[in-house]
């Protein structure tokens, strides 16, 4: 089983015969079967929606790519607002990205 | 072909705390059904059995609780649909001719499970130690149906108004005490927009269901319920990009629709998985009974006019009859089974001929599709 989560964000991974891309990381491709699949950052995305409540903010986090997670954020944000992986204790928070790499 | 029909059902109270033994009160639904057609364990050919968490044996150990072996005794999970599917099974055996009744049995024991909201399971959406509740799930979708105007939150209260109003005449339902719209929006925020109010709780409680072949239907004595036509699917498997745009409920209900040769503007009665009272609203569009944006006024209709047709969740619903999840496709079942046959009481909706069930379970395809069930019930008149 590969990590779903590094030192940085999430791992995801492709296809190098058809290019699905997963997450959570597979070991064969769902679309055709191949075992060759490469891993690839999840580091950025744009909210697309957010709810607060008991589990606190969580948002729906569109990655781009085809690939959309579930993910808490780090501060009070929006749809439409970028966001960026940040890991604390092993934990992945999505924070405002306010630019940079 | 021969047909299935209902012939008889029951539920237990459902309930927060049930202090007795689960397999016993489940035993006592089965009696009750039983007695209900009319009809001693003994003249059962086929039990199907549907408990999410209830253990391995659930069909066999009630079973000898009604004295009955020497028969074929299955045992179903399928998520939130898991007694609706049963009930679908045992139709399926009885049109094969494979047995002439069946008895359909569906419990669960949620309340000892904890406080917090239940997690789904792990899925394209969730990461290791970031799995979300359902609420939290069932709000994101909400979140998007409200910032493109499908409905207000006012409408999600009125959902919640509605099924506790409903629910009032219910014996069998867990909460019945009537609310207010401000107080369901001033209610704790699980996830917003979802208050605690809009939410279905975690219950214990246990539904049986007898159904039967065609000759067997009409020693009951009431009027004839035929099980016309049903339809049970996955949801198709999503690349984790976008949702569908086509929800299954949509896909599953044009099959039974057509199947059973009636259209939405037929269906005088429906009990719907409302398991958040955003989906109710959802689920009136995808099952043909409003129009895109017009769910708040169907909530109206049905509080103006609670016992004329169409109405959805006469019983409660599942916000408030209560949700063991194991246990609500045959408690939808059995409350269109009494509404069909006129036996529903204060909740009885007026000549209710053409009823329909609708249940959603599961998580590891999109929202809810890991299965869903529809059955269309229609009273023959003799």
């Amino acid at each position: 089983m590969i990590a779903a989560v590094d030192d940085q964000g999430l791992i995801a991974t492709r296809c190098a015969a058809c290019g699905d891309l997963r997450f959570p990381p597979r070991l064969r491709c769902p679309s055709c079967g191949a075992a060759e699949l490469q891993c690839v950052a999840v580091r950025c995305g744009t909210v697309r929606n957010v709810t607060r409540g008991v589990s606190g903010t969580i948002a729906e986090i569109d990655t781009g790519e085809g690939l959309l997670v579930l993910g808490p954020l780090s501060y009070d944000g929006a749809p439409g607002q970028a966001v960026r992986t940040m890991v604390e204790d092993g934990r992945v928070l999505w924070s405002a990205d306010i630019g940079g790499s | 072909m021969v047909n299935a029909f209902v012939i008889g059902g029951a539920t237990s109270p459902f309930s927060r705390q049930h202090t007795g033994d689960f397999d016993d009160l489940t035993a006592a639904t089965a009696w009750d059904a039983l007695r209900d057609a009319g009809l001693e364990p003994a003249a059962i050919d086929l039990v199907v059995a549907g408990t999410v968490h209830g253990g391995e044996g659930f069909g066999q150990r009630i079973a000898a609780r009604l004295g009955i072996g020497g028969r074929p005794i299955l045992n179903l999970e399928n998520a939130c649909a898991t007694s609706a599917v049963a009930a679908h099974e045992a139709a399926l055996w009885i049109r094969a001719g494979e047995a002439r009744t069946a008895l359909v049995i569906g419990a669960e024991a949620l309340s000892g499970r904890g406080g917090k909201p239940v997690a789904t399971s792990h899925s394209a959406y969730d990461y290791e130690g970031h799995g979300v509740s359902w609420a939290v799930r069932y709000a994101l979708h909400a979140q998007e149906d409200l910032r493109l105007g499908r409905y207000t939150r006012e409408d999600l209260a009125r959902v919640a108004v509605k099924n506790r109003t409903f629910a009032a005449g219910n014996p069998h339902a867990q909460f019945r005490t009537p609310l207010t719209e401000q107080e369901v929006l001033d209610a704790r925020m699980i996830a917003s927009p979802l208050t605690l109010l809009m939410c279905s709780a975690k219950s214990d409680g246990a539904s049986a269901l007898v159904l039967a072949d065609a000759q067997r239907s009409v020693r009951t004595g009431r009027p004839r319920v035929q099980l016309s036509a049903s339809s049970m699917r996955s949801g198709q498997l999503l690349d984790g990009t976008s949702r569908l745009h086509v929800p299954i409920t949509a896909e599953v209900a044009r099959a039974v629709y057509e199947k059973a040769g009636v259209g939405p503007d037929d269906v005088d009665v429906v009990e719907l998985h409302d398991a958040f009272a955003s989906a109710e609203l959802e689920h009136y569009v995808s099952l043909g009974l409003a129009a895109e944006g017009g769910g708040g006024r169907l909530v109206e209709a049905m509080l103006k006019s609670p016992r004329t047709g169409p109405i959805v969740n006469p019983g409660g619903g599942l916000l408030s009859r209560g949700h063991p999840i194991g246990a609500t496709g045959a408690a939808q079942l059995v409350e269109i089974y009494r509404q069909l046959t006129g036996a529903a009481g204060p909740r009885q909706v007026e000549d209710a001929r053409i009823g329909l069930t609708h249940t959603m379970g599961g998580t590891e395809f999109e929202l809810e599709s890991n299965v869903c069930m529809v059955h269309l019930l229609e009273r023959l008149d003799a």
